[in-house]
């Protein structure tokens, strides 16, 4: 009984050195994780902060006291911190691995100011550091905490005198600050004369830092900054919220509180310096962060259970259970809790957002993506957001209309109610903002209500299908473009032949999305326009399939399976049947197509041919293609291929400034039943030779 | 000549208009550069205050330029590897942040099978050498399923679990060694060591020196391609690849296969890879488990893979030269009198060529808009 007892004493004397680093970096780590910045670097803060420290005190030079080891520790972890911000905001790598490097650098780092600094491999008790000299600190951590405590008091008075005020704290929340505060303070009046005689040096910082971050996290403007930060960062940042200041600052926190505790682990605990000082606290100091749910309270409870396993090491090492599985068992227990909870712990979504593609810039003001779709495509107009955005577009709104054929649906669909209201809010963002792109949407019906509120908006967008066709499109400020399936289809088709044959793999196919009439349209005047190509040319260019995505995997209701549908399927033709030419008429789905083209384009020369969807993309700077010596073949139809013509050719517009230019010079073909080609730039010669006679035909010919 | 004004003056683009293959290989020389220039500003400090100029420390340490190759391929080998086990997994859009804990589990698994101990006195040793191929896959693939199972049936990120359950590996294994009948006879705590025959088996045909097998060339090689068939060439790579780029596609009935399956197999693959570093480590250059065994190439390899964004050939590439710079560094650390621990410096400066590489192919490249 008196062995347990002793052990259990010892276990709780060894306990607050533990509790006092991992309370400061997981108070941290909580901040920045919860505005979505991933820290698993705290050991390389803590490493940097505890050398910093370390040479502050003992260089000759300099010969600061102990406070200021701590002051300098914590402005070297905040500059690794800000380090940590600037590379995976502003170099855009990801956290976790910016975090691995740091950990790799750090201990390098460290020696090698050592070694350049000090002259010497490593600290090995010699930081005698003057910390008696710690009236100031103990001043100031005291007031603070005595200012917390009439903060609280008079916040627990206002919450009385205004029940059921949605800002008040609850009592709970007052009474566990005050609390800590007290704590805090009197820590502080304990550890007066020498802060190393009894209690971590680190352990009041550790516990005020605590209690004010747990404070800013409940309430506030800067707590709801970071929980929408964390929660997600453009709908932060179109709310206002500063992301990337708000990051900024929780970062820099999170680095100068590691730095400080491993400042005041080599000053006030374990009085030297090596490269292993830190010894792994800080992967724990993430763990007490995970397993208190990134919420303060399990955060500080989870501190103290893993800081007295720190303790029971202590104890065991050169027991029954050796030295080294001690080490394992606060790892060992993470694992065991996050594979058996229950329930989900609430993980703020930005933080798992990893390997997410960086904030969209400033570039767009405004993007608009009005998504084609039926009542049961929220997902298709989700897609198409998130798509957007990653492109660097700036969510606006969203709006979701019908569909282009009758097709079975679980909601009623459009009602002139909701058209309106869509139309209302288009018109109303088309004011606030300057440029606004519409796409897909292939019978978003009349704009009338649209053009009435729209007032004094500059410049719209619109890829609409035939039958949004209304004397609006007369609007001089809307540009839309036309969709004629079987019209547009059969050149395309000619043209693809051609090309086919050109580039010495004979054979196209046809892939579309859902096997909607219009579509079938399409396919066949494309099928049509492969026949007159091999007719007239006496050629034999093969017309592999009309291949439908919703035939192959059953259902197409959701953009993003529909584009991994069309990757499949392309990535079949492409790879394995050898197929050269692509046609996609298949709009949400293009990416997919786009994307497996491209992979495939390393094996020979593949040319899209494009419809009128993406033409928006195009305009606005960002075409979903692959690249810059593609030849694109845009197919427009009726009144406004001329129009999209000149936005192309001349130096006027959005489009031809935000076009990129490749190593040919230009990307763009844009042809015509009706008027033929627009405009041929940058193909390869024989290409261009070719397909202008082709035009030359099909305009003699009428088709 | 006015075109060539527009591209350089106000497109910023260079004079001459360099293929995806061309831009790969400047891509490719300027990381190899920048790897040489790392370790030259890391050496210039201690070669400053050394008395031994660099011509003597280089040739003392290197007796020809082959040997130089040929330690820079001895180190590459287990960073390729560690970097292709974690693109297995960074393909699938996931982190195995737990390479160093598999890679110790495969190691240590190898060297209590393949080593002296009575228990498999029975066995031949190239079949016990084949058989800790089996088990160190094996062990490696297990600690790799369990992470991709929280991750796709208990939500648990892998991230976490890989780290936590790896630190809980090494120091499991190292509790382990504390055992008398694993510790070698009379020496510290270390496993026995491997008989030469056994290790043998790694450095056939016994052409190249010492320091370097063949194994270290043709196990990378060799690993890459098969990935690269099996990612490339294979539908079940499709797949893989597919829930890597978009996760949310993981509806089997939907798109005709499952994403859970494609997780908890990009882990176990990822596992199964780092498991084979550690039999390779092992087999070729350790020959025991020593004590407190940290390799450090599980977090090399996954800074790799990131730095070449798991691209196999890129990783190839990017290892080699991260094991020309070790090769060099460790070579030079020895003469200059610098402090090993230092030559983390020189790993980090060329995972940062890599990225940078990269980064300037992806913008150069012809295709660059994705």
């Amino acid at each position: 009984m008196q062995a347990i007892c002793e052990f259990l004493a010892q276990v709780l004397a060894a306990a607050p050195n533990n509790f006092g680093f991992l309370l400061l970096a997981a108070t941290g780590a909580m901040l920045a994780e919860r505005s979505g910045l991933g820290v698993l670097c705290l050991e390389a803060f803590a490493t940097l902060g505890a050398v910093a420290a370390a040479c502050a005190v003992t260089h000759a030079g300099l010969n600061l006291g102990g406070e200021w080891g701590l002051a300098v520790g914590a402005v070297a972890g905040a500059m690794v911190g800000l380090l940590h911000w600037w590379v995976v905001r502003i170099g855009r790598v990801d956290a976790v691995v910016n975090a691995i490097v740091l950990n790799l650098l750090a201990p390098a780092v460290a020696l090698f100011v050592l070694k350049f600094g000090l002259n010497r491999e490593q600290i090995s008790r010699v930081i005698d550091a003057p910390l008696q000299s710690n009236a100031a600190v103990v001043w100031v951590i005291g007031c603070v905490a005595v200012a917390g405590m009439f903060f609280v008091a008079w916040a627990w008075h206002r919450n009385r005198s205004q029940r059921n005020s949605p800002q008040g704290l609850s009592p709970a929340m007052l009474l566990a600050v005050g609390l800590l505060l007290l704590v805090c303070a009197l820590l502080a009046w304990c550890g007066r004369g020498d802060l190393r005689a009894g209690l971590p040096v680190h352990l009041p910082f550790a516990v005020l830092l605590f209690a004010l971050a747990a404070l800013a996290l409940e309430r506030g403007k800067v707590s709801r900054w970071i929980a929408a930060v964390g929660k997600d960062a453009e709908e932060a940042a179109l709310a206002g919220v500063p992301v990337g200041q708000v990051r900024l600052v929780t970062g820099l926190l999170c680095g100068a509180m590691c730095g400080l505790a491993g400042a005041g682990l080599v000053l006030g605990h374990v009085n030297s310096f090596s490269k292993g000082v830190v010894a792994e606290r800080g992967y724990l100091a993430v763990a007490a962060v995970v397993l208190g749910g990134w919420r303060w309270r399990g955060v500080a409870l989870a501190c103290l259970v893993l800081s007295l396993f720190g303790g029971t090491q202590t104890q065991l090492q050169g027991g029954v259970l050796g030295t080294a599985l001690p080490f394992a068992l606060p790892y060992v227990a993470v694992v065991c809790y996050l594979f058996f909870r229950r329930g989900e712990i609430r993980v703020p979504r930005e933080l798992m957002r990893l390997l997410r593609e960086p904030l969209p810039s400033l570039k767009f003001r405004v993007g608009l993506i009005l998504a084609r779709g039926t009542a049961r495509d929220a997902s298709v107009n989700q897609y198409l957001l998130e798509w957007w955005q990653r492109k660097g577009g700036r969510l606006v709104a969203e709006g979701s209309d019908i569909p282009l054929e009758p097709v079975p649906v679980s909601k009623p669909l459009r009602t002139p109610e909701s058209l309106g209201r869509v139309q209302k809010h288009l018109a109303r963002l088309a004011r606030r903002h300057s440029h606004i792109v519409g796409v897909g949407s292939p019978m978003i019906g009349p704009f009338s209500e649209f053009a009435k509120q729209a007032g004094d908006w500059p410049r719209l967008a619109i890829i609409d299908g035939e039958d949004a066709m209304a004397d609006e499109w007369e609007e001089p400020r809307i540009h839309g473009l036309q969709f004629a399936e079987d019209q547009q289809g059969a050149p395309a088709g000619y043209l693809a032949a051609q090309a086919a044959t050109l580039i010495g793999k004979p054979s196209v196919v046809f892939l579309g999305g859902a096997p909607l009439p219009a579509v079938r349209r399409w396919a066949d005047g494309f099928r049509r326009g492969v026949q007159g190509y091999n007719r007239a040319n006496n050629s034999s260019s093969g017309f592999v399939a009309v291949s439908f995505f919703q035939d192959f995997v059953g259902q197409t209701d959701a953009g993003f399976l529909d584009e991994w549908a069309a990757r499949r399927l392309t990535e079949y033709f492409v790879e394995f049947r050898g197929v050269g030419i692509v046609c996609q008429a298949c709009g949400k789905a293009s990416r997919g197509v786009l994307d497996a083209v491209h992979k495939a384009r390393m094996k020979g020369h593949v040319v899209f041919v494009v419809s009128t969807d993406w033409a928006s993309e195009v305009k606005s700077g960002k075409p979903p293609f692959g690249g810059p010596d593609d030849a694109v073949l845009f197919v427009v139809e009726r009144r406004l291929e001329q129009r999209i013509a000149e936005w192309v050719n001349h130096d006027r517009g959005v489009a031809s400034r935000a076009l990129p230019r490749g190593p040919r010079g230009g990307n763009l073909l844009c042809c015509s039943a009706r008027t033929g080609w627009a405009h041929v730039r940058g193909l390869p010669a024989e290409l261009e030779d070719a397909w202008s006679k082709a035009a030359q035909e099909l305009k003699k010919n009428g088709r | 000549m006015t075109n060539v004004f527009r591209r350089v003056l106000l497109n910023r683009l260079p004079p001459w208009l360099p293929s995806k293959s061309q831009t790969a290989v400047v891509a490719g020389l300027g990381q190899f550069v920048a790897t040489l220039l790392a370790v030259a500003a890391l050496a210039v400090p201690f070669a400053w205050t050394s008395d031994v100029t660099w011509g003597e420390a280089m040739s003392s340490e290197f007796s020809s330029p082959a040997s130089l190759l040929l330690r820079a391929l001895h180190y590459a080998a287990p960073l390729i590897l560690a970097g292709l086990a974690a693109a297995l997994a960074g393909q699938a859009g996931l982190i195995n942040a737990g390479i160093e804990g598999q890679l110790c589990l495969g190691a240590f698994v190898t060297a209590v099978w393949a080593g002296n101990y009575g228990f498999m006195s029975w066995c031949p040793d190239v079949l016990r050498t084949m058989l800790s191929l089996f088990l160190a896959i094996g062990f490696g693939a297990a600690l790799g399923f369990i992470c991709g199972w929280g991750r796709a049936r208990r939500n648990v990120h892998e991230v976490l679990s890989s780290l936590f359950l790896g630190f809980a590996a090494i120091y499991t294994i190292n509790a382990l060694l504390g055992f008398p009948m694993l510790r070698e006879a009379g020496g510290g705590a270390a496993t026995r060591e491997i008989s030469q025959t056994a290790s043998r088996f790694l450095r056939w045909p016994e052409l190249l020196s010492a320091r370097a097998t063949p194994a270290d060339f043709v196990l990378p090689c060799l690993l890459v391609s098969a990935a690269a068939w099996f990612l490339y060439r294979t539908y079940p790579g499709l797949w893989l690849r597919g829930v890597g780029v978009n996760p949310e596609a993981h509806d089997r009935q939907r798109v005709g296969w499952s994403g859970v399956r494609m997780q908890i197999l990009a882990l176990t693959l990822s596992g199964a890879v780092a498991g084979i570093v550690g039999w390779q480590y092992i087999l070729g250059d350790g020959r025991q488990y020593p004590d407190a065994f940290r390799p450090g190439y599980g977090w090399l390899g996954l800074g790799l893979a990131f730095a070449a964004r798991h691209k196999l050939g890129w990783i190839l590439w990017g290892g080699g030269c991260l094991g020309f710079a070790k090769a060099l560094a460790t070579g030079l650390s020895n003469r200059l009198s610098w402090p090993s621990e230092t030559a983390a410096l020189t790993d980090a400066a060329v995972l940062a060529a890599v990225f940078l590489a990269r980064r300037w192919y992806d913008r150069h490249k012809p295709w660059s808009n994705d």
